[in-house]
């Protein structure tokens, strides 16, 4: 039997403010359209400045169906236009927009496909806004997990417990994705140094947001408090994990004095509860990055399409994984994350 | 049973020469062996850290926090039981040779301290170390 997928990356892309304003309450829907509230840009990794390639995103669901492969069985929808309300100061007015997207997508795409599941977007800022919103939406049975951005809290801090609490209750994995304002913003997740300067600086040094909250969310002991919590990172890269997780075990046997609560290798932790989109974002040759990959623990890699931003047909994006693991990363390893919602 | 020839302990000084948690090295049978006294026991222990090969007795003697399962609950325990590594911090459990808190399967080898009156022996080299747990903890 050929190769099938399960990708847990897919954008919805809503066309229009216009679209969302019957989401929510009259009130709200007024001061969208009388403040002409732009609706964040379809772009990749929003924030970013690259193209399109002319090629035309799909709005209809059905057309976005369409244009998904007969070999993916499932698509986890990851609104992207939700995400860089980290970056926003309204944190009521974020909830109010991640909710009309979310019931958007509910009512509109999740009956279009079979295959489509929604991770419920929310805005980080106000946790318990954004529990509130996993809670009102996540036992509905097309919804498989949870998206959001990071704002300048560590995961690991605080902050985002309600937000983890409640995933955790409804059995939801956490997808992190770039909200377009890391390293750019006041309140925004930071990058290395002062933060880049540019696109070119800053696409490079994106993973090291998803590296500085992997650590956090295990030596802060989040996955103590929460023993089923599983997060994922999305549109950060992958091949970078290997050489992080070996530091974090080292360190570890080093300094466990100072973390008693972390009772097992670091490596292991991320083995159990963190998962790493494999995208296009695998860097340099085939042969390299797979020698990087074999020794990231077989668990945490999980396909991902960055559909409509990215066209690179999957069979070749897991080039770039080992053969022997190639089975778990397009679709083992989501089949048991997101198990019982698909 | 002492190997044939060797001798079942070795004399390594009296009581007045053990400071407290300070590590006194002697030689026995060609091995470097660190001798400490803490509040109210000896302990011995290979003068090698099995991780990277350091003297290990130039470490120090202290407690350590307590595995737990409760993040940022800081309980002590292993009260004077416990070598850090001067290298790299590994932290062994001098009554059982195992690294604290399973850091990693390797272990160091630790050695039976006898008092006889005021004076102090090695004996044998210490072997299971599940024994050696349950024989302190009774």
């Amino acid at each position: 039997m050929s190769q099938t997928f399960i990708d847990l990356e897919s954008h919805p892309v809503v066309a229009s403010i216009d679209e969302l304003l019957p989401y929510m309450d009259e009130g709200w829907a007024d001061r969208f359209r009388r403040t002409r509230f732009v609706l964040p840009a379809p772009q990749p990794h929003p924030g970013s400045d690259q193209p399109l390639n002319g090629t035309a995103v799909p709005t209809d669901p059905v057309d976005a169906a369409q244009a998904i492969p007969d070999d993916v069985r499932a698509a986890l929808l990851i609104p992207a236009q939700v995400l860089p309300a980290a970056g926003w100061c309204d944190h009521a007015l974020s909830a109010v927009f991640a909710s009309a997207v979310n019931q958007l997508l509910v009512e509109r795409w999740l009956p279009a496909d079979a295959r489509f599941r929604l991770a419920i977007g929310v805005a980080p800022h106000d946790p318990d806004l954004a529990a509130a919103e996993i809670r009102r939406l996540g036992s509905h049975p097309g919804v498989a997990a949870v998206c959001t951005s990071v704002i300048s809290q560590n995961l690991g801090q605080r902050h985002y417990e309600p937000i983890f609490a409640a995933a955790h209750e409804l059995g939801l994995p956490v997808v992190f994705h770039p909200g377009g304002s890391e390293g750019l913003a006041l309140g925004a997740a930071t990058l290395g140094g002062v933060g880049p300067r540019t696109s070119e600086e800053r696409h490079a040094l994106l993973p090291q947001v998803a590296a500085v909250n992997i650590l956090s969310l295990i030596f802060d002991g989040v996955f103590s408090r929460l023993p089923e919590l599983r997060v994922v990172f999305a549109g950060f890269g992958y091949d970078w994990a290997v050489g992080l997780l070996w530091h974090a075990d080292m360190e570890w046997r080093a300094l466990r004095i100072d973390v008693p609560w972390v009772t097992k290798e670091p490596s292991e932790y991320a083995a159990d509860h963190i998962r790493l989109v494999v995208d296009d974002r695998g860097a340099g040759p085939i042969e390299h990055v797979q020698n990087m990959v074999a020794n990231i623990p077989e668990t945490m890699l999980v396909y991902g399409s960055d559909r409509p931003f990215s066209h690179q047909p999957a069979a070749s994006v897991l080039e770039a994984v080992p053969e022997r693991i190639r089975d778990r990363v397009a679709h083992g390893n989501a089949e048991a994350l997101l198990a019982g919602r698909i | 049973m002492p190997e044939r020839g060797k001798p079942e302990r070795t004399r390594v000084g009296t009581l007045a020469d053990f400071a407290p948690d300070t590590f006194r090295i002697v030689q026995v049978d060609g091995n470097s062996i660190g001798v400490v006294r803490t509040r109210d026991r000896f302990f011995a222990v290979l003068n090698y850290c099995p991780h990277m090969g350091a003297e290990l007795c130039r470490g120090t003697v202290s407690d350590t926090t307590l595995p737990t399962n409760i993040p940022f609950d800081y309980r002590l325990g292993y009260e004077r039981s416990v070598v850090r590594c001067p290298w790299h911090r590994w932290e062994w459990d001098m009554t059982t040779g195992e690294a604290i808190g399973k850091t990693t399967s390797m272990r160091v080898a630790t050695y039976h301290v006898e008092v006889d009156g005021d004076d102090v022996y090695v004996g044998q080299r210490r072997k299971n170390s599940a024994a050696v747990r349950e024989a302190v903890a009774s």
